[in-house]
């Protein structure tokens, strides 16, 4: 036995406490037209929706050609969570170190002297400084503050930079004295002083004790309050990494089943209510159900050319290097920005007469107008390419919408019913088209109301009732079972 | 007569910057059906990039070779730029909250429009010549007038088009133009299109509309990076606020152009520009935002797709 | 002026031929434009120069340059503490810290109604800003203005307008402060100042300049006066939301201000509307308040402002609100005076729509025509607009001498100074001193 093409398996979906489609097990082999019908209501398009991906399903598994439909996780994914993780820890690693303060230490004090200019080197030293929570000179109105690392300047202020400087050295060796005995004294000249034991040196002085023990104090504190600090700064980051990967995997793992990762994997569909893209053409209908091929072809032939984009955003750059050198005189520049200035209007005049950036591209379209005008004509639209899908009879856009579908080269077809809305001799059409796309070696699988179309064309029915599989079996099996003329008694006629 | 000429050319001319930002505006509300109410802020950071490069590069002291091609450098750098910035905040922001309800999103682009506020902010604040030392962040920064604004009808005509006009009104079409070719004829165009008329068949057809959402966000950040040195070309002044202003009247163009409607988005912003123009001449200056927003009103009134809108789409 | 007319008429009445005589005349103005932008030789020059001055700015009072005596040793002092030199409001902001130091030391008691009283009969002899002293209604009867321009990207100055203190308003009588208010005030202790000026936005160089001004003040005294021990906060009213200063923070900051019994004077505000929300709030706290800024007529002199000013900012009936700068009825008649001694004969009136904008206007267009001034037009302005061309474009077809714009930098006098030059409007431009700025000058580009 050929293994199946599409199996759900077990599949349930659930609204909130309504189930739409209820342990639901169909397997649809490869070229056979598989069709499903039920009262409505009873899950069908739920069904539809939840094998292209649009609902997720809440229980069951479906697999097609013998894969789940997921997005693979790739490298580029884990990467791209990585990123997400550390962009968000900076964020909130900046929050948490006060943006204002930050900016204030590295921007605005590493400018005091306008006249000098901005070292951007200085900047930096700044911002490892501010980040590590160091204690730094900061300059307001004319003088200099020893500023702790949050910010509170409990040393005053000198006048000079070095005298400051000076006093930021003297920091560990205050913090060395606090605790010791007598570092702490009365000057002869009236007030106090701080003066270090060992080389004698007068370290700090002020009118009041009060002062000086704060500032004994503040030193003595300071590594421990920066470390803090630090630690705090350390977690924020690392908890912005933590909760920015794990959002963007949480994001991801919740889309890993999209309706377009369906579509690549060769399913295409159509809808109940129809589904074209109104303001465009029949044959730009099809193109955009080509534009996966398109673009899988379109990259193979771009790998052989340059990209003319790069190669000006080279050129300006070195032409403005080397106007700022000084290099070349300005004649020279003058003809080659002309130069320059000419390309891009014959690159931009390409495209807008050929409608491409480059004849490779050219040659694509027009290959994949050909394929799309074939498409067409076998679904009986020849002719009416240019018309806008909005101005078309009502047969005839179902008709576009399964060429569109068709256009993307699925291996299984899902048709909502195509015969909603079509009168009888249009459905006959219907049911031989039908027939030529599983001779196209299309799997169709087909939900539909009118018993002629599916009683004509499947090879297997399955029949739903309020989201459960009640009968499934050939059109002469379902049409006796008695469970199914129950459910569709008084409703609707069989045969 | 000359007067009125002379009020729908300079109406023509402003209109062309507020279409090139509506753009923006439209293309992505087109797609996502959100207003991205951080697009006019991101145009005023592109605008404080424009300033900076002109200054780094000493453009307002060249000569006039040096100029055009710094110039061109500058339009190039905050295209990319702004167009990364969009791209980015799309796919930190936005694209995480695609399947909450449409006002997560709307209120993110309010945060995210306060956040650029205060980068400008910031910005204005860098110790830079050409942001006047960085005293007074939130100070008018002077652009450097680099087009020559005298008249090339000669000096005493009476009616004034200088080269500085040509340059906004020419290169803002060569970029309409551009957007167009690419929007009607290119693959991706084709994908963007179709997804703004129908998201879910898109999806279905296999078009990575993750791929056409951020192509479209790249597509109206470049638009804001380029209006955004027109505009400082043009008017000579940039400052923070200015994203809120532009932003206010190239939103009102996209809605008066029918949102999501490309050309609407185009004639909505000369309309809109030249609106301005001739209330300021024949009704008064302080009239001129009422005249504008009653124009919108009264437009909306009779015709609540916009000018060239569509009908509102059909819904499941 | 009509042979040009005729050759690039739009087509209009003759339709057609009209236009296609035009397109040779664009053609080879684009070619020119290619020329130039693409063969090098030198760059334009930027914006067709002015022949001389285009931009007159008049300032109550002298700009720091040309103040004589104790004003000089003012800006002596400034530049010697903090580097550079004052702008034009930071010598009020240091006499309005003057007047209050000053009331203080006579009051010797911080209590909230003597110091109203000592404030008001404040008389400064040979100050820094000459002799003068309070009115009744809290007006400096100063009247000395100046009129300036901007030379090579700085204000320089021309003349001297108006004059001196204002002669008629005999000394008041003093009172005996020691019968006022409660006798067991403290007599020692803090005593702290508070300014209120919008520090954020970019009103930010002259409220810095200001606050500068203050402690250079307060700094002279030593931290003490009499007894007291001076504590200065400086109060930011702006926020930066705006850019600018915001209603509701001044509304927090004379609100606190009120509450803090320890703060005995509340220096600002900068901007009139802002002295218009904290001065009743104030004023029912009788906490005395010196503006070094406000010039809006209306928040002094009865009969210059809206009917019911100032009364409407005095709920208590006294007069706890007092200003050191001369305010816009003295500006804008200057200002008139200024213009007409130039020779102008028309002249466009634009006004930001603003308190302070469309006040010292009116006072402007008042005077202009008394003078036999011919005001072609008046307007108010957007001040948020992005440009002005258009309205530039308007005025230039009424042909005006001078284009008078009472507004301030943050209302965009910039911006009105450039698009004057865009749309080749020749006329000259004057502006009052909300303008008397460097942030204007870079704003103007000038």
């Amino acid at each position: 036995m050929t293994p199946p093409l599409l199996e759900i398996d077990n599949l349930t979906l659930r609204f909130r406490g309504l189930t739409a489609v209820n342990a639901v097990s169909l397997s649809v082999l490869p070229g056979e037209i598989f069709a499903v019908i039920g009262p409505n209501g009873a899950g069908k398009t739920s069904l539809f929706n939840t094998i292209t991906g649009i609902y997720e399903p809440t229980e069951g598994s479906i697999r097609f050609e013998g894969k789940d439909l997921r997005r693979a996780l790739t490298r580029r994914h884990a990467v791209g969570f990585g990123l997400t993780g550390l962009l968000v820890g900076l964020l909130i690693a900046v929050f948490v170190a006060d943006v204002d303060k930050l900016w204030s230490a590295v921007v605005k004090q590493t400018y005091r002297d306008p006249s000098a200019g901005w070292q951007p080197s200085r900047a930096w030293a700044a911002l490892g400084d501010y980040l590590a929570a160091r204690p730094r000179v900061e300059q307001r109105i004319g003088r200099y503050y020893l500023t702790l690392h949050d910010g509170k300047t409990p040393f005053g202020s000198s006048k000079t930079l070095a005298e400051a400087e000076s006093r930021l050295a003297d920091l560990p060796r205050l913090a060395q004295l606090a605790g010791l005995e007598g570092a702490l004294a009365p000057r002869s000249s009236g007030g106090f002083a701080i003066i270090d034991p060992v080389s004698g040196r007068r370290l700090d002085e002020s009118p009041y004790r009060d002062v000086l023990e704060a500032r004994l104090a503040a030193a003595q504190g300071e590594p421990a309050a920066a470390a803090r600090t630090r630690w705090r700064r350390g977690l924020a980051l690392l908890a912005g990494v933590i909760l920015g990967t794990a959002g963007a995997a949480a994001v991801f793992r919740q889309t890993r089943r999209t309706p377009t990762s369906v579509a690549h994997a060769g399913l295409a569909r159509t809808f109940q209510n129809i589904r074209l893209f109104r303001e465009m053409t029949a044959l730009e209908n099809l193109l955009v159900g080509m534009d996966r091929k398109l673009g899988q072809r379109g990259r193979a032939a771009r790998r052989a050319g340059a990209r003319p984009a790069l190669l000006l955003a080279g050129a300006l750059a070195s032409l403005v290097l080397l106007a700022r050198a000084g290099a070349a005189g300005p004649a020279v520049i003058g003809t080659l920005a002309l130069v320059v200035l000419l390309g891009t209007v014959v690159w931009l005049a390409r495209i807008a007469t050929l409608g491409a950036a480059s004849t490779a591209a050219l040659v694509l379209e027009a290959q994949a107008a050909t394929e799309a005008r074939d498409l067409l004509a076998t679904v009986g639209l020849a002719g009416r390419e240019q018309m806008l899908a909005k101005n078309l009879p009502y047969g005839d856009q179902r008709r576009l919408e399964i060429a569109r579908a068709l256009a993307t080269e699925p291996r299984l077809l899902l048709l909502d019913e195509p015969a909603a809305g079509m009168n009888p001799s249009e459905t006959v059409g219907l049911m031989q088209l039908i027939r030529d796309i599983r001779t196209r070696g299309v799997t169709v699988l087909l939900i539909e109301h009118h018993m002629r179309v599916v009683m004509g064309t499947s090879d297997r029915i399955a029949v739903l009732e309020y989201g459960t599989k009640i009968a499934e079996g050939t059109p002469e099996e379902i049409r006796a079972n008695p469970r199914v003329i129950e459910a569709y008694l008084g409703k609707e006629e069989l045969g | 007569m000359l007067t009125l000429a002379q009020q729908l050319w300079i109406g023509l001319t402003n209109g062309m910057v507020f279409a090139l930002i509506a753009l923006g505006y439209t293309m992505v509300y087109g797609i996502l059906e959100l207003i991205n109410f951080a697009h006019g802020d991101l145009f005023m950071l592109a605008s404080f990039l424009a300033l900076t490069l002109v200054g780094l590069l000493g453009l307002a002291t060249a000569s006039g070779p040096v100029v055009v091609v710094g110039l061109l450098g500058v339009v190039l750098a905050c295209a990319i730029f702004a167009a990364l910035i969009n791209r980015t905040v799309d796919r930190v922001v936005y694209r995480p909250l695609r399947n909450a309800p449409k006002l997560a999103p709307l209120v993110s682009a309010i945060g995210v429009s306060f956040v650029f506020q205060n980068l400008g902010l910031f910005w204005g604040g860098l110790p830079l010549d050409v942001m006047g030392g960085g005293l007074a962040a939130a100070a008018p920064k002077s652009f450097p007038d680099l087009i020559p604004s005298t008249n090339l009808l000669g000096d005493g005509a009476a009616f004034r088009i200088t080269a500085k006009d040509l340059v906004v009104i020419g290169s803002s079409l060569c970029v309409m133009v551009a957007l167009w070719l690419f929007v009607t004829r290119s693959r991706l165009g084709k994908a963007m299109r179709a997804t703004a008329q129908n998201p879910l068949a898109a999806r279905l057809m296999g078009i990575d509309v993750d791929r056409v959402i951020s192509a479209t966000f790249l597509i109206g950040g470049a638009l804001a990076g380029f209006a955004a040195v027109i505009y400082g070309l043009y008017v000579n002044t940039i400052k923070f606020q200015d994203g809120y202003q532009n932003g206010l009247y190239a939103f009102t163009a996209a809605v008066l152009g029918g949102i999501g409607n490309i050309p609407g988005a185009v004639v909505g912003g000369l309309v809109i520009g030249i609106v301005r123009a001739l209330s300021d001449q024949y009704i008064g200056a302080q009239w001129q935002q009422a005249v504008v927003f009653g124009m919108l009103i009264a437009l909306l009134v009779f015709r609540p797709q916009g000018l060239l809108g569509a009908n509102v789409r059909e819904k499941v | 002026m009509r042979a040009s007319h005729q050759e690039c008429r739009f087509p209009d009445e003759k339709g057609r031929a009209v236009q296609r005589k035009r397109l040779p005349r664009i053609a080879a103005a684009l070619a020119a434009l290619l020329l130039t932008a693409a063969c090098g030789g030198d760059k334009q020059p930027t914006v067709a120069a002015p022949k001389g001055d285009r931009v007159f700015i008049t300032f109550g009072g002298l700009p720091p340059e040309e103040l004589k005596g104790k004003g000089a040793d003012f800006v002596a002092a400034y530049k010697a503490k903090f580097g550079s030199t004052p702008e034009g409001y930071a010598i009020y902001g240091y006499v309005a810290a003057q007047v209050a130091i000053d009331a203080l030391r006579r009051t010797g008691r911080a209590d909230r109604e003597a110091l109203r009283v000592a404030v008001s009969e404040t008389e400064q002899i040979d100050g820094p800003l000459g002799s003068w002293r309070f009115t009744t209604d809290g007006d400096t009867t100063l009247t000395t203005m100046s009129g300036n321009t901007v030379r090579d990207g700085k204000f320089a100055f021309v003349t001297v307008l108006g004059g001196g203190a204002a002669a008629g308003s005999g000394a008041r009588a003093k009172t005996d402060l020691a019968t006022i208010g409660d006798p067991a005030a403290p007599k020692t202790g803090p005593v702290k100042f508070v300014s209120s000026l919008p520090l954020t936005g970019s009103a930010s160089a002259q409220s810095g300049t200001i606050v500068n001004g203050i402690r250079l003040a307060l700094e002279e005294t030593g931290g003490k006066i009499g007894d007291f021990s001076v504590a200065y906060e400086s109060w930011d009213d702006a926020s930066a939301k705006k850019g600018d200063w915001d209603p509701e923070v001044e509304a927090q900051n004379a609100d606190r201000a009120a509450k803090d019994p320890s703060i005995h004077f509340y220096l600002g505000t900068y901007n009139s509307g802002a002295a218009k929300i904290a001065m009743p709030i104030l004023n029912q706290a009788n906490l005395v308040m010196i503006s070094p800024a406000n010039t809006y007529t209306g928040l002094t002199k009865p009969g210059l402002g809206e009917p019911n000013e100032p009364a409407v900012y005095r709920p208590t009936g006294k007069v706890n609100y007092h200003r050191v700068v001369p305010a816009d009825d003295i500006q804008g008649k200057v200002g008139a005076e200024w213009m007409k001694a130039m020779g102008a004969k028309r002249v466009y009136v634009l006004d930001d729509r603003g308190l302070y904008g469309k006040g010292i206007a009116d006072v402007f267009v008042a005077t202009a025509e008394e003078l036999g001034l011919t005001v072609v037009g008046r307007e108010g302005t957007d001040p948020k607009a992005q440009e002005y061309r258009s309205l530039m474009t308007k005025i230039k077809t009424a042909n005006p001498d001078f284009v008078y714009f009472g507004g301030t930098t943050q209302t965009n006098a910039g911006q009105i100074s450039k698009d004057m030059v865009a749309v080749g409007l020749d006329a000259k431009l004057m502006l009052p001193d909300g303008c008397f700025e460097q942030a204007f000058i870079s704003a103007a580009g000038l």
